[in-house]
């Protein structure tokens, strides 16, 4: 059993409600019409496997985004996150995702020195409802290759 | 279950009646049955229009569409859904009538998520690779419950109830 994310991480207050978080996406984080991008699903928010953390090298459940400040100072751009034509990104605000019990702490990493990561206050994972909520204010700002046969 | 299929123009033959994980000898249409008699006052909310899902294609199609059938699909550690959780998915949706079809993805977990968004409520089932199945259902009333579909079976049966009068 992991560790709690809440006891692990602490909510970083330099990072302002009004930072912009990039959420690397894929294409099955996206509901599809014809080709097109609807919205963000559910799973895009969904915690990381317990199993997977040692490989993921982090203590507690959480999920990856990178900071726009950051972003900014190191001069990539969003489309640079995206390693191939299945990854796309979308965004949502520190400030909506505290509004669902959740914080977000810098995690720089070898992924980049803007990874940081959104994880829940309290108990051990995301519950469905704030994963929902946060997909449904999330916004699709790079959309990742479409289905290949819906 | 004979006057909700008469009501939405569909019947289910014994061969789409298929057994429902975690909760016995359930069928879906055990799950149903009861929801000729549901029928609650729930105020109506406009929303967009959502997309049907591509309900001609199989949960094991759509997530092999996404490319999510192998591990690390999302790039991010996650575990690719496992058969017996598509099959329980695949066994539920066959078991529905088609004017709600949900949306189909993958958890992180190894699981299929299904989703429902209507007018007046939200559904979400959660089935994971161990057959368990949890339930978060979402009313625009903001009432929200959250848990194992066991525990929570009325509440999802009322939520398929107005899902289906709603379509």
């Amino acid at each position: 059993m992991a560790a709690e994310p809440g006891t692990v991480y602490s909510d970083d207050r330099s990072i302002p409600d009004s930072e912009v978080l990039y959420r690397v996406i894929s294409t099955a984080h996206v509901e599809w019409s014809d080709g097109s991008a609807v919205r963000v699903q559910t799973n895009a928010f969904q915690d990381q496997p317990e199993s997977r953390l040692p490989e993921l090298g982090v203590p507690a459940t959480a999920v990856s985004v990178f900071l726009q400040s950051e972003m900014d100072t190191s001069g990539r751009t969003p489309a640079d996150l995206c390693w191939d034509a299945g990854r796309g990104v979308a965004t949502v605000t520190a400030g909506q995702v505290r509004a669902e019990g959740q914080g977000v702490v810098r995690w720089p990493n070898d992924s980049g020195p803007e990874h940081a990561m959104i994880f829940t206050l309290s108990g051990a994972k995301k519950s469905k409802g704030q994963s929902k909520r946060i997909a449904a204010a999330a916004t699709v700002l790079i959309a990742p290759a479409p289905p290949t046969a819906t | 279950m004979t006057l909700l299929a008469a009501r939405h123009g569909s019947t289910l033959s014994a061969d789409e009646i298929r057994p429902w994980p975690n909760l016995g000898t359930a069928t879906t249409a055990d799950l149903l049955s009861s929801q000729d008699l549901i029928d609650p006052p729930i105020p109506r909310r406009r929303t967009e229009s959502r997309p049907a899902s591509p309900i001609g294609l199989s949960v094991g199609q759509v997530l092999a569409a996404h490319g999510a059938l192998l591990d690390n699909w999302d790039g991010q550690g996650a575990i690719a859904p496992g058969m017996t959780a598509i099959r329980a998915a695949q066994g539920f949706i066959a078991g529905l009538p088609s004017e709600v079809p949900p949306a189909v993805s993958a958890s992180t977990t190894g699981g299929v998520l299904l989703e429902w968004e209507g007018e007046s409520v939200d559904l979400l089932l959660e089935i994971g690779n161990d057959g368990a199945v949890e339930a978060l259902v979402s009313w625009s009333t903001g009432t929200e419950v959250e848990g194992p579909l066991a525990a929570l079976k009325q509440q999802v049966l009322d939520a398929l109830a107005v899902l289906l009068d709603d379509a």
